[in-house]
């Protein structure tokens, strides 16, 4: 009777007779089809799901190389240019945008255009961006001068440069060279490299000096 | 069902046969839709978990290596998802409890005579949501303190407090009923 007693105080033995009681409870099917009705449209719009997610995966998959190619060429004008010669030492690489080895272009170019855009009010391309008479010839009288510096020329006979709208910035057709603004100015053949011209009209000031 | 009809169920369920999912369906449900019953009190919310829990049993059947059997592998996804499903909801105080308070529970045998399977359950969905998944982790699965404490994210006196309670409230229950049924008897 002792031992009884001393069993039935044992926690485990009322976990136990519990696990039992509720392990037997019969399973209740009625609610079974309905059930499976209900998982069959969980399931049906899971596989929906999926197939939403597979759809963002490719247009983030799409995005992605449209955001890398952004990145390495963010400006297509950037991009290196082949004339088509096929031979990388003859193929002239013209970059659009000004660089270092010519600050005056990169200067002159975006005063005189927005002048002539805002005076004119029309979008200007080539040799009409400078008319004969008016004011942008007065810029570039005063650009011989040294007082304000004014839109590169293109020499006579070669190709004529069309002048983007919106940035002013000018485009030159593939494999022309960019004349320095001076000698544009002084009707000079565009063949002497900037740096060179430089270096030249510094050794004729020290000749002067000296 | 046996071992042989049950492989053969079992390959189809990994070519996603249809036929197949709904014989295990079917199967699983007699067998395991009662645990899903004791960790909800709603029979709403207990379909809900268990049909989320046989969903990830279709997706995930190629991670069953087959080693052990495939019903305690379904029996542990449908408990995890329970608790998923009731992790949101449930609010612990952090208690203090010592094992010497824990064992001193008793219980006589008008108690044990009192158990009857379809009452308890409704017993133990009487119970805080606390107290009972604190209970049918450690009673019903067997898990120790420390993998209650772990499961819910609890101190260990805290599981150790919420099993005394779940005892003692059932015990209590159990006892009004018995003598509830002893009154009947006499009149």
């Amino acid at each position: 009777m002792k031992l009884i007693f001393s069993r039935n105080n044992d926690p485990h033995r009322f976990d136990e007779a519990l696990r039992n009681a509720l392990d037997a409870l019969p399973a209740d099917n009625a609610a079974m089809d309905a059930d499976f009705a209900a998982f069959q449209a969980l399931q049906a719009g899971a596989a929906k799901k999926k197939k939403r997610r597979g759809g963002l995966w490719l247009f983030g998959a799409l995005l992605l190389i449209a955001v890398t190619a952004g990145l390495l060429w963010p400006d297509s004008s950037s991009a290196p240019q082949n004339t088509g010669t096929g031979n990388p030492q003859r193929d002239i690489v013209v970059p659009s945008a000004p660089t270092a080895a010519s600050p005056e272009v990169a200067t002159v170019a975006a005063p005189a255009q927005t002048k002539a855009h805002t005076e004119g009010g029309k979008p200007t391309t080539g040799a009409k961006a400078v008319p004969a008479t008016g004011p942008a010839q007065k810029d570039q009288k005063s650009v011989v001068a040294g007082k304000i510096p004014a839109t590169p020329v293109a020499a006579p006979g070669a190709p004529t440069a069309t002048t983007a709208f919106s940035t002013g910035t000018p485009v030159l057709p593939a494999g022309v060279p960019v004349a320095p603004a001076s000698a544009a100015a002084a009707g000079k053949k565009p063949a002497l490299r900037d740096s060179v011209a430089r270096k030249k009209e510094k050794t004729d000031t020290l000749m002067i000096i000296w | 069902m046996d071992q042989q009809q049950l492989e053969v169920i079992l390959n189809g369920l990994e070519q996603g046969d249809a036929r197949c999912q709904s014989a295990f369906y079917r199967h699983c449900h007699g067998e395991l839709m009662k645990v899903a019953l004791r960790y909800h009190a709603s029979a709403d919310e207990a379909a809900a978990s268990f049909n989320k829990a046989m969903l990830q049993v279709f997706q995930k059947i190629r991670d069953y290596r087959r080693e052990g059997a495939v019903m305690g592998w379904v029996r542990r996804i449908i408990v995890n998802t329970c608790l998923n499903e009731l992790r949101g909801r449930l609010r612990f105080s952090s208690v203090d409890f010592t094992d010497e308070g824990l064992n001193s529970f008793s219980a006589g045998p008008e108690v044990y005579a009192g158990i009857e399977a379809r009452r308890l359950l409704d017993l133990v969905h009487a119970l805080p949501d606390t107290t009972r998944t604190v209970f049918n982790l450690y009673v019903m699965e067997g898990y120790t303190h420390e993998q209650v404490a772990a499961a819910l994210k609890i101190p260990k006196g805290t599981s150790k407090w919420h099993l005394h309670q779940a005892r003692t409230q059932l015990k209590e229950r159990l006892l009004q009923q018995a003598i509830h049924e002893a009154h009947i008897l006499q009149k």
